[in-house]
Order: structure tokens, then C-alpha cells, then sequence
């Protein structure tokens, strides 16, 4: 098995009112809706404008997937301890991109400087990892979500990622429920 | 003024051995699909967990949309000021749900029962009630459960609190 869709996917609507004060409304949609859900989405928000005298500013529409094989986290694991990749944005900004839990077989190893410290470039996973997020799959890349928008397919502030700069591990302080 | 697409994020979530949660989010450009990022995030998936000592244990794609003209709220709104719906659903659950900042003008007072109500045959209201129990265009919303919705139990106005972070710097 693996990844599976929820039963439904959310559709949460921001509103605001004159003082700044935010609330939401939340609807879901069956999973078997989802090719058309977003439009739906749209159609659903623009009822509520007759309806609320907020501003409606925002929509987000949700997928979740969760793993059906009940993964289980290796004993000692720790969220907060971190892998950190460091691109390079083609903005030239730099954009931090970090993974929970540590593979201390992925770190250099002696006699290398960063050894215990950064990752091994050349590990088949990391590579794998590297190049899905530089590079994409299938034709999809990722961006970093700044920025003056360079390349013609950036146009809402997102930053191509055209390297990697480093990659290294540490600690980074994430939430405890 | 219309409602528009913005950028997907996909966001990972990851457990550890004592069930403490964190998350790594990426994000897409504008253009990029919404089936496209399912595809993606399928295989991204499988190639962070060699990775990653901690559960990988979901995923969620986020289409944001947002409004094009800046909205602003009236003078003297309060999402505070909520209409209530209270629906049952095929499967004869009760589902709860509102929205914030609901306008006066689909009010109707009520001396037996006391209360004010949300008038059921006002057309925008209609509208919304249509939508909840028949869907726009063959899609229908659903409880979180995946049930239906089959009819509106109570409608009414309702003063509540809600969070007053300032999320919105309109």
C-alpha cells in the first residue's frame, strides 16, 4: 500500500474584520471530488460574499495523505535535530530547506573536515534528494517562496533553486505534541 | 474583482520516537499544477524518507487562493458575529459549521422561539443551502467524514469568540 488520500480534503476560508480580527469557516469535500474541487472551492467562497460583511482574503484548499503502513520512527529520533540544505536561489538569495530526524550514516566521514558535520554529497539518497528539489521530477520543480520572480514560470514572487550550497546537520527547535 | 489561484506548498510531516511533530514545507511556482504537485509529492516523499530517521508519516498539498482587489471589511464588522448552521447529514450526523461577520439584512427576529434566526428563503442564504446540500456543478461538500449533507436542522445568529491575532495586515 502507502500514501493514501483522506476521506476529504478542507476547504478553509479566511475572513477579517475592521479590527483585524481573523476567523474561519471550514467545509470539506470527498476525496473522490478532488479533480474539481478546486473550482469548487472558488464557487463555494463567492456565495459568502452576500452573506458576511468581512473580508474574505484568503482560501486554502488541503489535500492530506497519510501512510497506511503506520511508518514507525527509528528508536532515539529527534525531530529537532535537523538536516539543513542550503540552496541557492536564481535571485541569489539562499533558501534553507530542513528535514526532521538525522541519518548519521549520510554525514563525511574521517578523514574528511566536515566530518560528523556535513553531509556526504555523494550519497546516492542525498543526490536523489538534491536533484528533486533543483531539478524536479517529471517536469515539476520546487521554488523558494521569495523573491522577484526571475525565471518566466516564477511569476508570484517565487525564486527558481539552481544549487546546492551546502548541507550540513543541526539543531532547530520544532514543536512537542 | 474575482478569487484566483495563488502558489502550492506541499508540507511534510514527520513523528519521532517520542511523538513530537515537525514539518518541512516547499513551494511551487504559480503555474505549477495541482495534479502535477500530487505527482511530485508522491516521489518526493519516497526520497526524503531514506533520509530522515524520524516517521514520515503524511503529507499535505495547500492551494491557496486569494482575492485580487485587496478586500477590505466593512466599517463595523465583527468575525465575531457568526451564523450558525446546524446540518444533518445523510447518514443522519449532525454537523455544526458558521461563518464570520454575518450581515444583518438575513436576520430575522423571532419572539417564539426567542432568538434570531438566519431567514432560510433569503436568496443569498438559499444559495449557500443549495450548494451545502446539492453542490456547485456536481461537486458537494461533505462533513469531515465524507457524509452528505441532507438538511438544515437549525440556522441562527450566534455571538462567539474567536482569535484576535491580526493575520491579515489589510
Amino acid at each position: 500500500m502507502g500514501w493514501q488520500p483522506d476521506r476529504t480534503a478542507a476547504i478553509t476560508l479566511h475572513f477579517c474584520d475592521d479590527d483585524g480580527a481573523t476567523s474561519r469557516h471550514v467545509i470539506n469535500v470527498a476525496a473522490s471530488a478532488l479533480p474539481v474541487a478546486g473550482d469548487f472551492a472558488i464557487a463555494y467562497a463567492e456565495l459568502f460574499r452576500p452573506l458576511s460583511d468581512c473580508a474574505l482574503w484568503k482560501i486554502n484548499f488541503t489535500l492530506r495523505y497519510l501512510d497506511d503502513t503506520d511508518p514507525v520512527a527509528a528508536v532515539g529520533s529527534n525531530v529537532n535535530q535537523r538536516s539543513v540544505f542550503q540552496f541557492s536561489a536564481v535571485d541569489e538569495t539562499r533558501f534553507d530547506l530542513s528535514f526532521p530526524g538525522m541519518v548519521a550514516a549520510k554525514l563525511l566521514q574521517p578523514p574528511d573536515t566536515y566530518a560528523g558535520i556535513g553531509f556526504d554529497l555523494t550519497d546516492v539518497d542525498i543526490a536523489a534528494l538534491v536533484a528533486a528539489t533543483v531539478t524536479g521530477i517529471g517536469g515539476t520543480e520546487p521554488c523558494a517562496p521569495w523573491g522577484p520572480g526571475v525565471a518566466t514560470a516564477f511569476t508570484w514572487g517565487g525564486s527558481d533553486l539552481v544549487g546546492l550550497l551546502t548541507a550540513f546537520w543541526g539543531y532547530v527547535r520544532a514543536g512537542r505534541r | 474583482m474575482a478569487i484566483v489561484a495563488g502558489p502550492i506548498s506541499l508540507s511534510l510531516t514527520y513523528q519521532d520516537d517520542d511523538l513530537a511533530i515537525a514539518r518541512t514545507s516547499v513551494n511551487f511556482p504559480l503555474a505549477t499544477t495541482l495534479a502535477a504537485v500530487q505527482t511530485y509529492a508522491t516521489a518526493y516523499a519516497a526520497l526524503v524518507a531514506p533520509v530522515t530517521n524520524c516517521a514520515l508519516i503524511g503529507y499535505n498539498i495547500n492551494q491557496e487562493y486569494y482575492d485580487d482587489t485587496y478586500p477590505v471589511a466593512a466599517a463595523g464588522s465583527d468575525v465575531e458575529d457568526k451564523g450558525m448552521l446546524i446540518i444533518r447529514t445523510v447518514a443522519n450526523r449532525i454537523k455544526t459549521m458558521s461563518w464570520p461577520g454575518i450581515i444583518e439584512s438575513v436576520l430575522v427576529n423571532s419572539i417564539s422561539p426567542p432568538g434570531t434566526f438566519i431567514d432560510l428563503a433569503n436568496v443569498s442564504v438559499a444559495a449557500l443551502i443549495g450548494a451545502l446540500v446539492t453542490g456547485i456543478a456536481g461537486t458537494q461538500p461533505s462533513n469531515d467524514r465524507g457524509d452528505d449533507f441532507r438538511t438544515v436542522k437549525e440556522a441562527y445568529k450566534k455571538n462567539t469568540a474567536s482569535q484576535k491575532s491580526r493575520e491579515y495586515k489589510g
